[in-house]
């Protein structure tokens, strides 16, 4: 694999991941907060 | 097309309902939240006989339509309200053969709804054993209605409860008692007042204290031709309607119950006089956590010691596969050895929920809230923080929104900030991990140290939050009073069915939910590991080659080199040692430090953070505990993971408020940042001097 793909997966990668960061403990999109928790496990603290 | 009806399944608590769920819809379920808040809802499908399809909602458990609780508000919202697309076209109210009494004043309310209703009698396989006999067709007669008489346990019964359901269409609607004889004047009015609505809805409309729906509480007391009552008139109506139900369901079960009590053969009242005694249940509770903590190590040893080798190996054959480069570092060095540090835990977790999923089946959780009630009771706190507190070993976030039926406020609040301090399933990996590394192996009595140690642990847990309770509850000055009830459920073997979903959802819950965030901190922190500013990260290997130069070292210690030097100037080596001095003397290095930092998202990612921090520019076929093993401390030498560094490492952990979602959910519920904020200052202060004294005295 060429490197310059390697390191634009990388980066791609890099931006998802501080994305998802974001949105699950800085930014919350106001739908999802009212669905907290319960036993399904989605309670926000994993 | 197949024809789809809406099923709600309704019952008191401990009637068996979820396993009538279970057995009707198997696999074909999930778990959500009504909207907007936050009780589970439940609903599956179950195909029926004549190519009919059931959506199947199994309804939080109530004792009455008489709504106290959020719980109970959801049934009877979906009950009156038609045009919820959950609506059912047939309710299915499941009972307990043993309490039938009780269990059928909420199967009259609903049978006045006027929705047809499917009596559902469970457990009948305990009729021999309570000398219990039912007339079912006198019953069925006398409450109008079909009965189906199970045993989800044997199961037995449930085709014919699928047949009964197939053919709702001949199941009657019509009430089986007039609740309007207890004042037939005022509910003459009433119908009079509102010809087309339901004079049952009507009257639970105007008793309960929420508004439902688009039948409006405000707006039918604005009608001036129908005057409502006081509101202790109409507590003293809802008695007296109580009272005509138990009369009612007396006379019924007068003809259609026999309970011959010389053919009863219980052990409940013996095994209840033990198991609840004040010397001998706290022992049995004892020993049964020892078992369990000992299990958990004894069963899960051999499938870790597999998952962590299996991680290594895969992190090696994607290097070799792989053409050499970035995304081929972060495959291998960032994200497998990450997920590696979750996947790894599944067994110990699995277990651990095996066993309180057992508990909880057989009865046995509800005698243990009984016993502790006597000893919370001592520290301010009621009986009902019992839950929360022991819920709190799965998660701290739900366990939290369990205080909610809590009536005294402060008791609520003195367990919202004390529940944190239960060992929750995301700190057990960091303990695991741990102490695999710094307690021997040994045995005492046939009982293994480390798994001592990890039960030393949740007793710790366990101490810190009632000690914080027993301050607290001098500290706030707050008066309330409150009371405690609590059902005792028979004792049962548990449903081989229900504790294995059980532990399917909680683990499953636990590797992805805990998964994606681990999976994004891995991403980050590789990149950060890899990446670095300045002439010293970017001229590593001439600035390492030149240093040593005269040393004549290996090519693999060279490598070594470059790689060390490479992370100790990266992004995240600067962050680390510029943390370092605040930490260092608690025996930690600026790689513990960063793992701390981070493992506030969740704690669990403490070990994901290890994981892969070691494994940047490290060539070998290794497992994570082999790589923490190895690590040196730069300044004392030795092992950097020795007993003082673990021992400060456990405690640090057994009483910081390392979770970042814990503090949202206690600012939601105590609605305002001064307790989230006072929880986090007290506890990490805590944690850290408890820690600091640890490592300094064990040194």
């Amino acid at each position: 694999m060429n490197p310059i793909i390697q390191n634009i997966l990388v980066f791609t990668a890099l931006a998802l991941a501080i994305g998802f960061i974001v949105r699950k403990f800085i930014w919350k999109p106001k739908s999802k907060t009212t669905k907290a928790c319960g036993t399904d496990g989605n309670c926000g603290c994993h | 097309m197949s024809k789809q009806i809406n099923v709600a399944l309704i019952g008191n608590p401990n009637t068996g309902k979820t396993s009538v769920f279970n057995a009707l819809t198997g696999l074909n379920q999930k778990v959500g939240n009504y909207p907007g808040i936050t009780v589970e809802k439940k609903e599956g499908i179950c195909k029926l006989p004549r190519g009919v399809k059931a959506h199947i909602i199994d309804l939080p458990g109530t004792y009455s339509l008489n709504a106290s609780s959020l719980d109970e508000n959801v049934v009877i919202e979906l009950l009156l309200n038609k045009n919820d697309k959950d609506f059912p076209d047939i309710a299915v109210v499941v009972s307990d053969v043993e309490n039938l009494k009780r269990n059928l004043l909420l199967f009259t309310q609903i049978k006045d709804l006027e929705i047809p209703t499917i009596l559902v009698i469970n457990m009948s396989d305990r009729m021999r054993y309570k000398g219990i006999s039912l007339d079912i067709a006198y019953l069925e007669a006398k409450l109008n209605t079909k009965i189906a008489l199970i045993s989800t346990r044997k199961n037995k019964g449930i085709s014919e409860l699928k047949e009964l359901i197939s053919n709702y269409k001949d199941i009657s609607s019509t009430p089986c008692m007039n609740a309007s004889e207890i004042d037939p004047g005022y509910f003459d009015n009433l119908r009079k007042a509102f010809p087309n609505q339901l004079l049952y809805k009507l009257w639970l409309v105007i008793t309960q204290d929420v508004n439902f729906g688009k039948t409006d509480r405000n707006e039918m007391e604005a009608i001036s031709s129908f005057k409502t009552k006081t509101k202790s008139d109409l507590k003293r109506l809802q008695q007296k309607e109580t009272i005509k139900r138990y009369q009612f369901i007396n006379e019924v079960l007068k003809g259609g119950q026999t309970i011959d009590l010389k053919n009863a053969k219980d052990l409940r009242i013996q095994f209840d006089r033990i198991l609840t005694h004040k010397v001998w249940g706290y022992v049995i509770f004892g020993i049964i956590l020892l078992t369990i903590f000992q299990a958990i190590y004894d069963w899960s040893s051999v499938p870790m010691d597999f998952i962590d080798s299996a991680f290594a190996s895969l992190s090696e054959w994607v290097k070799q596969i792989m053409p050499q480069g970035a995304f081929t570092n972060l495959l291998a060095e960032g994200i497998i050895p990450g997920l590696g540090g979750i996947v790894i835990f599944i067994p110990q977790i699995a277990f651990l929920f095996l066993f309180i999923s057992v508990l909880e089946e057989s009865g046995y959780m509800s005698r243990v809230v009984f016993l502790m009630d006597r000893i919370m009771r001592r520290f301010g706190l009621s009986g009902k923080s019992v839950v929360p507190l022991i819920s709190g070993t799965a998660c701290a976030i739900p366990a939290i929104m369990a205080t909610r039926n809590i009536e005294s406020w402060k008791e609520r609040l003195i367990t919202i900030l004390v529940t944190p301090f239960t060992t929750c399933s995301a700190r057990l990996p960091v303990y695991l991990i741990i102490i695999s590394l710094v307690i021997p192996e040994g045995r005492f009595i046939g009982l293994s140290y480390q798994a001592l140690t990890l039960m030393l642990l949740y007793l710790i847990g366990f101490g810190a939050a009632i000690v914080s309770a027993y301050i607290l509850n001098k500290i706030l000055k707050i008066k309330s009073k409150t009371f405690f009830v609590v059902e005792m459920p028979n004792y049962k073997l548990p449903m081989f069915k229900n504790v294995a979903l059980t532990v399917l959802e909680k683990t499953k819950s636990f590797v992805f939910g805990a998964g994606k965030i681990i999976l994004a901190i891995s991403i980050v922190l590789w990149f950060l590991a890899s990446y670095g500013p300045g002439e010293e990260f970017n001229n590593a290997e001439s600035i390492v080659k030149t240093q040593y130069a005269s040393q004549h070292l290996s090519e693999d210690e060279i490598h070594q080199k470059i790689a060390s030097h490479k992370l100790e100037h990266s992004f995240i080596g600067i962050t680390g040692r510029a943390i370092e001095p605040t930490i260092r003397p608690l025996g930690y290095d600026w790689k513990i430090g960063i793992a701390i930092v981070s493992s506030f998202a969740a704690r669990e990612v403490f070990v994901g953070t290890l994981a892969t921090i070691y494994s940047v520019g490290n060539n070998d076929e290794d497992t994570i505990k082999n790589r923490m093993a190895s690590e040196i401390n730069p300044i004392l030498g030795g092992p950097l993971f020795n007993f003082a560094s673990g021992i400060s490492l456990l405690l640090f952990y057994a009483f910081a408020m390392q979770c970042m979602s814990t503090l949202a959910i206690v600012k939601r519920e105590t609605n305002s940042w001064k307790w989230p904020t006072l929880q986090l200052i007290i506890m990490s202060a805590f944690a850290y001097i408890v820690a600091l004294i640890a490592f300094q005295f064990l040194k």
